[in-house]
């Protein structure tokens, strides 16, 4: 990952119709890096912003900038169907909140080894506090008073690069225990 | 260990409190004190205040009020451990023993020697037989183990819950979710969608699989010792196959679905565990030894003793005998490695003795109004629920939030003040079976079926969410698992139930 800037695309036109042109789009130029914000779970406006923005018809992306470009030329010259760029304004960074609790040591290991080892470059994890307990007295199982004898808990916010907060954003969605909240995009002034 | 000795000072206290009231309203009594004009000072009607062995009749007398610590008690079950679970943990035999005394001191104070009679009737009749009952399940179902590597595949895991449906009823079903929980977990342990898989061992393993003898469940085993037949269970197998089968089959399609999006990884046998099979299997011949047992004080007719002024039938000493001969054997002939790879604690059943002792003590005055029906404190709630189905939903309904147990016990009292108010057990019980035998199959089958509606419904299931959360498996949390999982999947289920059998 490299420090190329990234675009937070909104597309007018039909939902499908504008996911086959960017989807064709994307093969023909070879561009990996496209990423729809409801796949991702990025947070656009809102749950009303986004019904309105649904409602008006708007489709969201976050794209290379030079993808961007390439494709806002393209739709000029589409005829067939009813597409075109509505905004695309430059994202200076992403954040991402998480928290996460579990009941095994095991599961602690391997929580804390996703969220703080070998995070994609640029990508800083800030605020970031855990709380492990440890209660001898709860070993075994319980019926009618039901604790764990290890727990962790935690939360913390990654910060950086949106194309390594997006990959972080999956990496923490396949991860039991964790909740990874929405992202939220931070646009360059 | 200190959680321990802090509970056992908590039972002893109740005990102890209560036989100390004994000698003290005793002789309050023999000092004039008229326990027919205090109830009549406190329900302002006198007529119906004689019962049947000369005493008061406490459910005519009783005032509603008196069941509050019942509430209470049931109500710190249900919420304490959700909302603050440390401080439930560590403190919940001091407020079992407390609601157990706030009802104790007032009732001996008031009641005297009857109230003393009830007390020790309710614990000698059931709350002893009742924890000697699940302490030797507990004890045998705990040395038996499923060992080696099992592959988590749709067939594999449906098999697994119709062989857990099937054995619930016949060693309990905290014995089978102890059995097969690990062995269920281990199967799916590399596969990414498992929490379906729990939920539905918590329907079917943990509770609707329980409710074909009175082992099976509390609720029907409270419900044999109050007099209904150990085979009368077996008639629930109609409403019992048609839920576990609509489960059973909706079950292996969801799985199926969700076999379809795992990778191959998910799909890969952990062969590390070895080949299947069963360790201390011997103790099959102690779980018989605890049928034989529980049947033989059901068909057997050996004469009574008295114990702390109770009766109690010969036959009931002899099956609780039984059952502590079978728990120990169990101890004593089980590789220590067997209930070690188990899990296995005396804490669960530590758990239940502690909260029982408390809701036998504070169940007492609901017991005795309901049985008083229409002269009681709660005849509206005995004209309200009337009808078969109402019994069906209404107990379900309280079993879904409160422990299924005294919920049974509860509307099995209202079902007797209702039907043949007056008449003892278990006689009332032979003739609800003779003559109104729906109720009493509404009754059992709603506490015993909708006790998995929440994690707190039925004892077993907090702790198989528990053991499936130590062992990876996110499980939803109190209102996901009743709203996503339960209220989709049972409650249609149970509708059709109500439609075609009451």
């Amino acid at each position: 990952m490299n420090n190329e800037t990234f675009v937070h695309l909104e597309m007018h036109g039909s939902a499908d119709e504008v996911k086959a042109f960017i989807e064709g789009f994307r093969l023909a130029s070879g561009e990996q890096r496209v990423y729809s914000t409801v796949r991702e779970n990025i947070k656009i406006d809102g749950f009303f912003g986004s019904l309105i923005s649904k409602a008006h018809g708007s489709t969201h992306f976050v794209v290379p900038s030079d993808f961007s470009g390439q494709l806002g030329e393209a739709v000029e010259a589409v005829t067939l169907i009813d597409v075109r760029v509505e905004s695309s304004r430059p994202i200076d960074h992403g954040e991402l909140n998480f928290e996460f609790k579990c009941f095994s040591h095991s599961d602690g290991v391997a929580i804390r080894e996703v969220v703080e080892t070998e995070l994609p470059e640029g990508v800083v994890l800030e605020g970031y506090e855990t709380d492990e307990t440890i209660d001898s007295d709860a070993e075994g199982a319980e019926m009618y008073s039901p604790v764990h004898e290890y727990v962790l808990i935690g939360r913390g916010q990654f910060h950086g690069p949106i194309e390594g907060i997006i990959a972080m954003g999956r990496r923490l969605d396949d991860q039991d225990f964790i909740h990874p909240g929405r992202i939220h995009l931070v646009y360059s002034h | 260990m200190a959680l321990r000795q802090r509970g056992i000072i908590g039972v002893f206290l109740v005990v102890m409190t209560g036989l100390s009231m004994v000698s003290a309203v005793g002789a309050q009594q023999e000092h004039g004190s008229d326990p027919g004009v205090v109830a009549e000072a406190v329900t302002g009607h006198a007529h119906e205040v004689v019962g049947g062995h000369g005493g008061l009749d406490l459910g005519a007398v009783l005032p509603l009020w008196s069941i509050i610590p019942f509430v209470g008690i049931l109500l710190s079950i249900a919420v304490f451990p959700l909302v603050a679970p440390h401080f439930w943990h560590k403190h919940f035999p001091k407020i079992s023993a407390l609601w157990a005394v706030v009802f104790a001191v007032p009732f001996l104070w008031t009641y005297g020697h009857q109230a003393m009679h009830e007390i020790m009737h309710i614990y000698v009749i059931d709350y002893i037989p009742f924890i000697i009952l699940l302490w030797a399940l507990f004890t045998v179902a705990g040395g038996i183990r499923i060992k080696g590597s099992l592959a988590g595949t749709p067939m594999v895991n449906t098999l697994l819950l119709l062989i857990g449906t099937v054995i619930a009823s016949w060693v309990g079903t905290t014995g089978a979710a102890m059995l097969l929980i690990r062995p269920i977990l281990r199967a799916n342990a590399r596969r990414a969608h498992k929490v379906h898989t729990v939920v539905f061992f918590i329907f079917l393993v943990a509770n609707i699989g329980g409710s074909l003898t009175p082992l099976g469940d509390p609720p029907l085993f409270l419900g044999f010792l109050h007099g209904v037949p150990f085979f009368w269970t077996l008639s629930l197998i109609g409403p019992m196959s048609l839920v576990s089968g609509i489960l059973l089959v909706t079950y292996f399609f969801l799985d199926i679905m969700y076999w379809r999006r795992e990778t191959e990884a998910g799909r890969q046998i952990d062969q590390s565990e070895g080949r299947l099979g069963i360790e201390g299997l011997h103790n099959l011949l102690f779980l018989g030894g605890i049928l034989g047992g529980v049947i033989l004080s059901g068909t057997w007719q050996a004469g009574e003793v008295t114990i702390f002024g109770v009766h109690q039938h010969i036959q009931n000493l002899v099956r609780d005998g039984l059952l502590i001969i079978m728990g120990l054997l169990s101890m004593w002939t089980t590789k220590k490695q067997i209930r070690e790879a188990n899990g296995f604690s005396w804490f669960p059943i530590l758990e239940v003795a502690y909260l029982f002792a408390g809701i036998f003590m504070t169940i007492i005055p609901a017991l005795a109004i309901l049985k008083a029906g229409e002269h009681g404190a709660l005849a509206g709630l005995v004209r309200a629920v009337t009808e078969p189905w109402h019994f069906f939903w209404v107990a379900g309904a309280l079993s879904s939030f409160l422990d299924n147990a005294p919920t049974y016990l509860t509307f099995l009292t209202t079902a007797e003040g209702m039907l043949f108010p007056g008449i003892p057990e278990p006689e009332v019980i032979h003739r609800i079976i003779a003559e109104h035998e729906i109720f009493l199959t509404a009754i059992s089958t709603g506490a015993v079926f909708m006790g998995a509606m929440t994690y707190i419904g039925n004892a077993p299931n907090f702790m198989v969410k528990s053991i499936a959360e130590e062992s990876g498996v996110e499980m939803p949390s109190f209102f996901g698992y009743l709203f996503r999982w339960s209220m989709l999947f049972l409650i249609p289920v149970f509708v059709l139930v109500s439609f075609l059998f009451y």
